[in-house]
């Protein structure tokens, strides 16, 4: 946490013309930007407020940043579930969301989110039923999209995986391991021979 | 007094079966390098399309497009290196159930280092994080088409742990057939003249009690050491 060093905080206010953010469930309410030395990358940590009716288990989003010129520079999506998010109330994002170097603001646009029996597509709140199929992936990050520092996300929204290491040594075994019992059954009995032959002399 | 001549000839048929053991469980072990060593020779990097690349101060992020078979199923991946940890991404194409494919990881002089074989549970459209090796630079992806399914993937699964417990077995066999003459040879050679007196039938039912625990103790420590040869990862859950 001494390598991270705080940049800047923008706090964001609802611009009444746009429609579409105003009809969103879930805003940004604001975000800090912070730089990590160590490893010379830059992140954001956004807080959210949930300002329609239903309480959130799940939802997904897209940010948008932009450099100095204020022209788009990168589009990322993002989803996390098994949240309750109340009505009404803020939420900060548990992780840490990477962006460029060059990236001075960003912006956030929410794709779909989920209460108990409804989910938001964009266009309002519809019966969960409808939807499905559309809501199975969890998490739908276009590989382009992805920040370079994806392991804090996966490791919360994507489902389970096995994965076996093939044909290296896949059936050779370490043959000391019954060397040592063979040495050990003989040594065994050879203390044993020479412990009853000595109680049976005395 | 020496041993009578049918014990001699149940020690060396002993001994003989506990060579032929070794033998084979050294078989075994050669045929399943040479595997690993046949797929190394034959197995080439193929190259696949970049769609994009970062770097920055030794870690890495780079978008391939697959260009093999599995471009089907899998359109696009990304291997990611931070602070030596080289992970791999899928982006998979369309739903489904079960998929099962073989990833071949290379390193920067396209040397296969790994062949790994993952299994994705449930329907997904991006695969989970599977960590790589820290010389991970390359990969080729192939789906297993044999694996299609769960019931598929657990029976290959369940056929590899088989094949571990007979292994395990055997060597234990082996022990078992070794150790009773040997153990013969040497209470005659201390006990000199009075080997037959040692090898009463209490004795000998003793000797085979604790050769049965060593056999045993065998077993679990082979298997166990088996078991983590062919590692199962379970990977990030949700």
């Amino acid at each position: 946490m001494n390598n991270y060093e705080f940049i800047s905080k923008h706090n964001i206010t609802v611009n009444q013309d746009s429609e579409l953010q105003v009809n969103d469930p879930i805003l940004l309410h604001e975000y800090m930007v912070f730089s990590d030395h160590k490893k010379r990358l830059k992140f954001v940590l956004l807080e959210f407020k949930n300002i329609s009716h239903e309480i959130i288990h799940q939802f997904t989003f897209e940010v948008y940043e932009y450099n100095q010129d204020n022209q788009l520079i990168r589009k990322s999506t993002y989803g996390l579930d098994e949240l309750n998010i109340r009505k009404k109330t803020r939420f900060t994002f548990p992780n840490k969301i990477l962006v460029l170097d060059d990236c001075s603001t960003i912006e956030t646009r929410i794709v779909s989110a989920e209460s108990e029996s409804l989910i938001w597509n964009g266009n309002g709140w519809e019966s969960i039923e409808i939807f499905v199929e559309q809501t199975e992936p969890i998490i739908e990050a276009s590989m382009e999209e992805i920040p370079i520092e994806m392991k804090s996300f996966s490791e919360d929204t994507i489902r389970s995986t096995e994965i076996m290491r093939l044909h290296k040594n896949e059936f050779s075994f370490n043959w000391l391991k019954p060397i040592v019992l063979l040495v050990i059954f003989l040594a065994v009995l050879v203390i044993i021979y020479y412990v009853s032959f000595s109680i049976l002399m005395n | 007094m020496t041993l009578d001549r049918e014990v001699l000839i149940i020690l060396i048929v002993f001994f003989v079966i506990s060579l032929f053991l070794i033998v084979l469980l050294i078989r075994v072990q050669i045929s399943s390098k040479n595997k690993y060593t046949l797929v190394r020779k034959t197995k080439r990097y193929e190259q696949d399309r970049i769609l994009s690349e970062r770097n920055n101060n030794g870690s890495f992020e780079r978008i391939y497009e697959v260009t093999g078979s599995a471009k089907e199923v899998i359109d696009k991946y990304q291997i990611t290196k931070i602070d030596n940890h080289t992970s791999l991404i899928f982006n998979i194409k369309k739903q489904v159930t079960g998929l099962c494919f073989k990833v071949f990881v290379y390193n920067k002089y396209n040397n296969l280092i790994d062949v790994l074989l993952v299994q994705e549970e449930g329907q997904t459209k991006q695969s989970s994080l599977i960590k790589l090796g820290v010389n991970a630079f390359l990969i080729n992806v192939e789906i297993e088409d044999r694996l299609n399914n769960k019931d598929d993937y657990d029976k290959w699964k369940r056929g590899r742990k088989f094949a571990q417990k007979q292994i395990s077995f055997i060597s234990s066999y082996a022990l078992f057939f070794l150790a009773f003459p040997l153990c013969f040879l040497l209470m005659g050679y201390i006990s000199r003249n009075q080997v037959v007196t040692y090898f009463n039938t209490t004795n000998i039912m003793m000797i085979l009690a604790w050769l049965i625990v060593i056999c045993i103790v065998n077993f679990i420590l082979v298997y166990r050491s088996l078991s983590k040869r062919m590692p199962t990862v379970k990977g990030i859950k949700k």
